[in-house]
């Protein structure tokens, strides 16, 4: 992905380049130039530029295609894809196989019930949340939630991964996608509470018992705002994290383009900081994919034995 | 400035076409079913499987040291039995060793003590022939010598000899008397 986002600074680098004939690298990128090349300068530069009178129209128009902030929004938000209308589906999928596969090859890695290679790996990762996310949060019957723990763990964790690769999309980076995680999230937390205690009981037994009634009125729409934003915090704080670095990184490799504008020397004495920079920031996307992976099935965890242990 | 521009033109696009905030109904659902046929797929194929294993290694685990722990106490019970088994052995060698001596002992006073009482009979028996022998002999002795003195005093008389005569008589008698033996 640093190598995608180093193209993409270096073309948008190019028309400014191109302009002085300078010695840069990057001049040597004609076909990029098109005859927006000069509303472009314009459009990166807004601050500093005074175009014609005629000219702020177009100069807006081309900023929503090609400033900074479409190329932004053009990064993290969902596209087409080889046709297919939403590319984050596509490498939702692409995920989803990816862990299947890589659990599949864990299980024929399995020698007279051990785990050999890449069979450690996955199983470490699934003891962890059978016994420090499930079985610690949820108790017992933890257990039947395992599996679902898993796939939530599992695929966030390799969706979040699948965003680093060079022209890669996040999945879990779009809200909508969140939104249906959460909604499942949502679904397997009533369902602890049903299953275990019946319909009515789930939802009265949500309201502490003994309270005096004035207290009732209050509590029982505290609690459907409880019951609702819990999901809806999971759904936003996965697509945020997932959003967050993206937008990060994307903006530190435009720092070239930016500065480049300015002169081009400030460009190639920019390309280092931004390349560490945005290096540094990859390396941390690792973590939170490892992190948020975590976070979101703990509070799923969390949630449903909440919900199938009331008594508090 | 270049943020202020960015800012101003996320701002832009966000309320143009298309906002990050922005939520596809559909992606929504199409997430939840993709999810939900994956959760499914995963746990048949992936997840029941892998934790079978895993529960079926640790079940084995558990089997054994489980099984090594009784196999232990196994062993030490069998230990202090067999040291019960050995302590007994030895001190029944004891008493054997004890009561062996004890019959020596007994057996060797016994024999000792027959033989003596042989040996006594058998000396009281000799004493007791000796004896017979010799009361047997002086009788004998003395027949010959009653005998004899009067085979002698015969002579004497019949010849009426000089005492020297008789003298020298007496004793070529005594002189000739056979040896005791």
């Amino acid at each position: 992905m640093t190598g995608a986002g180093l193209l993409l600074a270096l073309l948008l680098a190019g028309p400014h380049e191109a302009q002085p004939a300078a010695s840069e690298p990057a001049a040597a990128q004609p076909a990029h130039e098109s005859p927006e090349a000069q509303p472009g300068h314009e459009a990166v530069v807004p601050a500093e530029a005074h175009p014609p009178e005629g000219a702020p129209a177009a100069a807006a128009e081309h900023e929503e295609d090609h400033g900074p902030a479409a190329i932004l929004m053009h990064h993290v938000l969902d596209q087409e894809f080889f046709g297919i209308p939403s590319k984050h589906m596509v490498y939702f999928g692409l995920a989803s196989l990816l862990v299947l596969l890589v659990v599949r090859l864990a299980i024929q890695g399995y020698r007279e019930g051990m785990p050999t290679g890449l069979g450690s790996a996955v199983e470490a990762l699934v003891l962890f949340v059978r016994d420090d996310i499930a079985e610690a949060n949820i108790g017992h019957d933890g257990r039947k939630f395992v599996p679902l723990l898993l796939s939530f763990f599992f695929f966030i964790l390799i969706a979040a991964l699948l965003g680093l690769t060079p022209f890669g999309a996040t999945s879990t980076g779009n809200l909508s996608v969140t939104l249906g995680l959460a909604a499942i999230s949502f679904l397997a937390q009533q369902w602890a509470g049903i299953s275990k205690y019946g319909a009515v009981k789930h939802f009265t037994g949500m309201v502490p018992h003994g309270l005096p009634w004035p207290l009732v009125i209050i509590m029982i729409p505290v609690e459907i705002l409880g019951m609702f934003s819990k999901p809806f915090a999971l759904m936003i704080r996965l697509f945020a994290n997932m959003l967050a670095g993206h937008m990060v990184i994307t903006t530190l490799l435009m720092l070239v383009p930016l500065m480049a504008a300015v002169s081009p020397w400030f460009g190639v004495a920019m390309l280092p900081v931004s390349l560490g920079l945005s290096l540094f920031i990859m390396i941390l996307e690792v973590l939170v994919a490892f992190i948020q992976a975590y976070i979101f099935t703990l509070l799923t965890s969390i949630f449903i034995g909440m919900y199938a242990h009331p008594a508090h | 400035m270049s943020s202020a521009a960015i800012t101003a033109a996320a701002l832009a696009a966000a309320a143009g076409k298309g906002s990050i905030t922005d939520i596809d109904w559909m992606l929504t659902l199409l997430t939840l079913v993709l999810f939900a046929v994956f959760a499914f797929v995963m746990t048949k194929l992936g997840w029941k499987p892998l934790l079978s294993m895993i529960e079926e290694r640790e079940r084995t685990i558990r089997d054994s040291v489980e099984g090594a722990h009784k196999a232990n106490a196994e062993a030490q019970a069998l230990l202090v039995q067999h040291k019960e088994t050995m302590r007994e052995a030895a001190q029944q060698r004891e008493d054997l060793l004890k009561q062996a001596f004890a019959d020596a002992d007994q057996a060797r006073a016994h024999l000792t003590a027959q033989a003596k009482a042989e040996a006594e009979k058998q000396l009281q028996k000799a004493r007791e022939q000796i004896q017979r022998e010799k009361q047997l002999a002086i009788q004998e002795i003395r027949g010959e010598i009653a005998d004899l003195a009067m085979g002698a005093a015969a002579r004497i008389v019949e010849s009426s000899l000089t005492p020297e005569a008789q003298r020298k008589l007496v004793d070529d008698f005594i002189e000739g008397l056979p040896d005791k033996h």
